[in-house]
């Protein structure tokens, strides 16, 4: 099924071009959502909130970009809103507990989040990387994870983004210096 | 090269090729049913709102009828202790 025929079918309500889209993309999405949100339940359950956007507005998709970037786009704003949510819903526990309603457990140090894709001889390092691109911010946090782990090229990243080149260069050489001090933080405190 | 800057090093090529995730094989049928789910509470809740409204309306209702009928009755209660009391008096009166 090409592009076009599928954007067709999904404007019609197709269930053979839903399953399609899904089929298609499943993986890229699911990806893109653990690498950002580092839990595989919060993850799933934004795949699903992405789908369900995308065969919404589906009729809202002019074709000025790839259906892929679309998605890859749709995908980056549904894992950050996640991310958002979830710290509100932390902040506000941490509050609870102050007013000794709820007891929260402390946030420790260490690396909690083991990415599938990940070879098992590099499971504890890519943890504590991941970790550190949990620190940075969202921009950084995005193109690091669209280029270095979902593999885009800087063009698509730019796209998905909605920015140039250069401003995603630039943006990957900020996000690895601050990855950088960041592990070097984290090893000096942690393994001396 | 210092050990830490090797760990980092180490540390940020860890991820170099790496494969994807894989999905919930079931993701599509997954969807499905929230889609679903989301369609019959959309129905349901305009239907759930107008119910509890007439419960309110219908509580409110029930509520004014007993206020009338006790408004009502404790008149005639009045009227009947006013006569009683007269027909004690005019007894004595009468005595």
């Amino acid at each position: 099924m090409g592009e076009e025929e599928l954007i067709t079918g999904l404007c019609e309500g197709n269930a053979t071009a839903y399953n399609e889209l899904v089929r298609l993309f499943a993986d890229k999405v699911f990806n893109t959502s653990i690498s950002i949100l580092q839990n595989a339940e919060d993850a799933e359950d934004s795949v699903q909130e992405v789908f369900i956007e995308v065969f919404k507005s589906i009729h809202n998709f002019k074709g000025e970009a790839k259906l892929s970037t679309w998605i890859y786009r749709v995908t980056v704003i549904k894992a950050l809103e996640f991310l958002r949510k979830k710290k509100r819903k932390k902040r506000f526990a941490i509050v609870q507990s102050l007013f000794g309603m709820e007891s929260v457990l402390p946030e420790t140090d260490m690396p909690h989040f083991y990415h599938p894709g990940v070879q098992l001889e590099n499971k504890e390092r890519s943890a504590v990387l991941f970790k550190a691109i949990d620190q940075l911010v969202d921009k950084q946090k995005t193109a690091f994870v669209l280029h270095k782990v979902e593999g885009l090229s800087y063009a698509e990243v730019a796209e998905i983004m909605k920015t140039t080149v250069p401003s995603v260069e630039s943006l990957l050489f900020r996000a690895k210096q601050n990855l950088q001090k960041i592990l070097k933080d984290y090893y000096d405190k942690n393994e001396r | 090269m210092e050990p830490t800057e090797s760990k980092v090093k180490e540390t940020m090529e860890s991820i170099d090729g790496m494969s994807r995730a894989n999905a919930n094989p079931f993701l599509y049928d997954k969807i499905m049913h929230r889609m679903q789910a989301a369609k019959q509470t959309r129905i349901l809740r305009p239907a759930a709102i107008g119910l509890a409204m007439a419960f309110i309306v219908l509580l409110i209702g029930l509520n004014l009828i007993t206020l009338v009928h006790y408004n009502k009755t404790s008149a005639t209660q009045v009227d009947g202790t006013s006569l009683v009391k007269s027909e004690y008096f005019s007894y004595l009166n009468n005595f």
